[in-house]
């Protein structure tokens, strides 16, 4: 359903839209049932002339039956929605596949900075290539992003992978993601950091293989000119 | 109750024709006036542009218009604070991103040049503006002998600039985190000319600039 | 009533609303506050929507807004909606008018501590307004204020914003302890004769069950707000990283407050609504046991879902798990008093007086709040919906029920007996419809641009291709047509306020037939309460007893001659009443 609006551009994105399909087909039919019942009971029991309320205390067994037994119901679907909703968030968040490759992404008032491993595939070596505000992946990649903020609170979010992480000053936390979508793709701040929260958009850049391996060629710089140039040249690069 | 249905939706009509008057007015508005333009930018450079040295934000009033506009250009463009060391200038490009249109960022820069001048406290500690006035010569073939600036050289004015500000941009184009990107032909020159001061004598040059009389 | 207070002490003139230790007219000092607090955050959300609508066009009567002033708006919006007009209305106001009068006594157990709660809220609100107007402007850092940018000037622009917002909301929070501990002493000790537990009315229990739930909160939160004070002004770093503090210590401290203060908002609403269906639908409320228990249950629960706020904030991922299962667990209460209060309707006679439509479409709304907050719940989905517009929507379709829906059911049905006169029920209907079918053109589209991926506090979407689109930005400029509508009917309801003061119908001591004790007190009732102080002789909802020719037995008035049992439908006493169904009276 959330495939109407938003593309699934990672392996999980199917499986949260599918939870997110079954809480509404769930919720959805207890609100519905809900309402109705609300709005026949008013329909009905409109004050008429002569008619005088009926003395319902509903502190016998047989009267609250129609209240414990959709409670009982309710405890039933939230249990449903738990076991779904917890494999989900296992697969995203607990478990942490083996991964072909690392991104660092770096958060802080107002700008990403990506440090792509370079043509090694290695980070913290002289052929890393930094971007700021674009992200560049490989389709049909394992992925682990290591996520840096150098001041405040942010989120690193991809609607389009269903994938969401808050950045913690101080910290390094780690995830997972592999994109199966080629395309462009937003990455949102989705925390608020500040008087330019609304000004840090970036782009996530899915490339087939052959296209990353042209960017790699394209922007990975030599190591000696990185010494002489700081890798500054990158700056710009869009 | 007696409220005459004729008064009762003659309200209603008003409240209507408010609502759909506040929302028109505004879907075909013109551009703002540089003073509330300039909202966006009081946050950091103050109310009265005198700038603010704690979120690293210059002095800017009665800075021309044209340099004005041209930096917020560039910022919106990428070809300054895009620099993933340049803390400083990734807050100046969002925050330049405000300005939507060419007409935005001219009115915007217009008020700013129109603010009156004003020159901040010297902040850089153990300078020497005797050596910074000797090697001020090399700035001065584009910025001009008083630092008045050249529009011809896109040399802005730097007379009674921050110190600390002009300190700090000089290390960035030394470094490169300022002036090294592709298509910048301006940013290149400043980046060379700027490699010609000593790492050590930045400060005083900085505390000599500033020292200059508006 | 036991303690010496004397209408004689009471101080005369314009004093008189200053000084007053009278409940009443301490019970609309917070009203009016509240109000007037309410049309502050009504104008910030009129802004930041004309924003959000019109991108970088000048908003009428504001100017053109920045980023800055965005963050200032909604932040300030969301604390004085919560703070300065949930918590006032619907807790003081309504606590300090009806606690007295629905237990039978002249005033509050300390009226002068009563005195003092408004006082120090009153300069709380003045000094969140004065934040406006400092240099740098209101505090932006969201109404959760989470450090680091809450703590530093260097990352948030506002420091003095930022100090008063905090100090401000620090000041409410001691105004509504010492409020709280009014209402439970109050209500467990000054009650009338003949009262007993199970004899109280719900919205009584309602609030004194939220000032409890509040005290134990709101602890942690204080101790948490004197850090963070301490961080921005004195330069401590309990949640600076660098200096071995930890930003996400505040948010567990600031939701282990904050979802409890949820219910603290809740139950009081859920509350009035349950006195306006009893006397409206002349229903006695089904299983006003199971309410009370449901209500208790709801606030213990409450304190341990919390992180459910944090699941994609740095927390352990692992403790995710936990606590999905305590936020779906606490779905069971609820549900279940919404089932109780819809049952209550089986059998009634319901007239759709105005404050009636309030009290029901409090039901029919809440619910979409209710049955939108599993997606939020269920951590699987809520790294999707996290900080959307769907949250966004979800929190306004509990929240508005509940600050604005139950207030004005409340304001409504309580306008007799706090003025003497009746409010125009055509312009109430008006009113009413108004704000409802605005309320959800307003929200209904959130929800969709929310799972279109659209997140909140984005004060412009130009930088965003996946959210720049023309639907999404249709719906957006609807949802701010449809707040400009809502925000127009409101004139309505001040005009018909105002307008009823004087020229309403005359009330009397108990227009809509009602049992509890307040409907006993004159309209208005004068300082001191009752004539003569009542005994109580049967719970609060008895309608509709069969073989009484009228349809309500008020709990002060004495059995009657015919040998009716003395206790009758004092909960667990009453007569097995279902087979007992009225007959028709002809």
């Amino acid at each position: 359903m959330i495939s109407w609006f938003v593309p699934q551009a990672s392996t999980f994105a199917a499986d949260v839209d599918s939870l997110i399909f079954l809480i509404l087909v769930i919720v959805g039919a207890w609100f519905l049932l809900a309402e109705a019942v609300l709005f026949w009971l008013i329909l009905r029991f409109r004050k008429r002339e002569g008619v005088r309320s009926k003395y319902v205390t509903g502190d016998v067994k047989s009267e609250k039956r129609w209240v414990s037994y959709p409670h009982y119901a309710v405890l039933v679907f939230d249990v449903v929605i738990v076991v779904a909703a917890l494999r989900v968030w296992n697969d995203v968040k607990v478990t942490d596949p083996v991964p072909e490759e690392t991104v660092r992404v770096v958060s802080q008032q107002w700008a990403w900075t990506f440090v792509h491993a370079g043509p090694d595939g290695r980070l913290d070596t002289a052929d890393d290539i930094k971007t700021v505000d674009d992200l560049y992946v490989q389709q049909n990649r394992t992925y682990r992003f290591e996520l840096h903020s150098k001041d405040v609170l942010h989120s690193f979010s991809v609607p389009a992978f269903r994938l969401k992480q808050d950045a913690v000053p101080g910290r390094m936390i780690a995830g997972w993601f592999k994109p199966t979508l080629a395309g462009d793709f937003d990455i949102q701040c989705a925390e608020i950091c500040g008087i330019g929260h609304g000004l840090m958009p970036a782009r996530i850049h899915v490339q087939t293989a052959t296209a990353h391996q042209e960017w790699l060629r394209e922007h990975g710089v030599m190591p000696a000119l990185a010494a002489n140039t700081g890798a500054a040249g990158q700056g710009g690069a869009r | 109750m007696s409220v005459s249905t004729l008064r009762l939706y003659a309200v209603l009509g008003l409240l209507g024709g408010a609502v759909a008057g506040a929302g028109c007015s505004v879907a075909q508005g013109a551009t703002a006036s540089g003073e509330q333009l300039y909202r966006a930018c009081a946050s950091c450079h103050g109310e009265a542009g005198a700038g603010d040295a704690t979120f690293g934000a210059p002095r800017i009033a009665a800075m021309p218009r044209w340099y004005v506009a041209s930096q917020l250009q560039r910022f919106k463009a990428g070809t300054r604070g895009r620099h993933f060391d340049d803390a400083e200038g990734l807050r100046m490009r969002a925050m330049a991103m405000q300005m939507g249109t060419q007409a935005e960022i001219d009115a915007v820069a217009s008020y700013v040049a129109s603010l009156p001048a004003g020159t901040s406290p010297a902040a850089v500690a153990g300078a020497d503006p005797a050596v910074g006035q000797t090697k001020f010569a090399v700035c001065a073939a584009c910025h001009g002998p008083k630092g008045e600036g050249n529009e011809a050289l896109n040399a802005p004015p730097l007379a009674g600039m921050d110190d600390w500000y002009v300190a700090r941009q000089l290390r960035k184009f030394q470094s490169g985190v300022r002036g090294a990107v592709k298509d910048d032909p301006i940013g290149a020159q400043m980046a060379g000319m700027a490699l010609t001061v000593q790492p050590a004598e930045v400060d005083s040059v900085a505390a000599y600039v500033h020292a200059l009389p508006r | 009533m036991s303690h010496e207070h004397a209408a004689a002490h009471e101080p005369s003139g314009l004093l008189k609303y200053v000084w007053s230790t009278d409940h009443k007219m301490i019970a609309f000092q917070y009203l009016f506050t509240g109000m007037a607090m309410a049309l502050i955050g009504g104008f910030t959300v009129y802004v930041f929507r004309m924003q959000l609508a019109f991108p970088g066009e000048a908003v009428p009567l504001f100017g053109r807004v920045s980023a800055s002033s965005y963050n200032a708006l909604v932040t300030s919006h969301g604390s004085i909606m919560i703070f300065w007009v949930a918590m006032p209305v619907l807790i003081a106001a309504f606590g300090n008018y009806l606690i007295p009068l629905m237990v039978g006594c002249d005033d509050m157990a300390f009226p002068k501590v009563n005195r003092l709660s408004f006082q120090i809220f009153f300069l709380s609100a003045v000094l969140l307004t004065a934040s406006f107007f400092v240099p740098g402007g209101a505090f932006g850092g969201a109404w959760t204020a989470y450090p680091p940018l809450s703590t530093s000037g260097v990352y948030n622009q506002t420091p003095i914003g930022a100090t008063m917002w905090l100090v401000a909301v620090a000041l409410e929070f001691v105004a509504f302890l010492l409020g709280g501990i009014n209402f439970i002493t109050t209500t467990m000790n000054s009650r009338a004769p003949g009262m007993r537990m199970f004899d109280i009315p719900i919205v009584v229990w309602m609030i004194v069950i939220a000032s409890v739930l509040f005290m134990a909160s709101v602890g942690p939160l204080v101790a948490g707000a004197v850090m963070l004070l301490f961080d921005q002004v004195i330069g401590t770093g309990f949640y600076d990283p660098a200096r071995g503090g930890d930003p996400v210590l505040w948010q567990h401290l600031f939701w282990f407050f904050g979802h409890p203060e949820v219910y603290v908002v809740l139950l009081p609403a859920m509350g009035i609504v349950a006195e306006v269906m009893a006397v409206h639908a002349r229903k006695r409320l089904f299983a006003y046991r199971t309410i009370v228990y449901t209500a208790v249950a709801t606030s213990i629960i409450s304190f341990f879902v919390w992180a459910h706020h944090q699941f994609v904030a740095g927390i352990d991922p692992r403790m995710a798990s936990l606590f999905s299962v305590t936020t779906l667990i606490i779905s069971i209460p609820v549900a279940e008093m919404v089932f109780v209060y819809i049952a209550t309707l089986y059998g009634g006679a319901i007239s759709l007086t105005t404050p009636m439509l309030w009290a029901l479409a409090f039901l029919v709304e809440f619910l979409w709040g209710g049955v939108t907050g599993i997606f939020l719940g269920a951590a699987g989905s809520d790294i999707y919906f996290h900080d959307t517009y769907f949250v966004t929507a979800h929190f306004h379709y509990t929240f508005f029920p509940i600050a604005f829906i139950a207030g004005f059911a409340g304001i409504t049905h309580w306008f007799p007996k706090m003025f003497g006169r009746m409010m125009d029920e055509r312009l109430g209907k008006i009113h009413f419809w108004g704000t409802i079918i605005s309320f959800n053109l307003i929200f209904l589209p959130l929800f969709i641009t929310g799972a279109a991926g659209d997140h909140r506090r984005i004060f412009d979407y130009s930088g965003f291709p996946d959210l720049n689109l023309p639907y999404l930005q249709n719906l957006r400029i609807m949802a701010t047509y449809a707040l400009l509508a809502m925000i127009a009917f409101q004139v309505v309801f001040f005009y018909n306020f105002a307008r009823s003061l004087r020229g309403g119908a005359v009330a009397g001591a108990n227009p809509w037939k009602a049992t509890t004790l307040e409907w006993l007190a004159a309209s208005p009732p004068p300082h001191g309460n009752f004539p003569v102080m009542p005994t109580v002789y049967r719970g609060p909802y008895e309608y509709g007893v069969p073989d009484r020719a009228d349809d309500f037995w008020p709990q002060y008035e004495p059995a009657g001659p015919a040998g009716q049992e003395p206790r009758l439908g004092a909960a667990g006493h009453g007569p097995a009443p279902s087979g007992a169904m009225a007959a028709p009276e002809r």
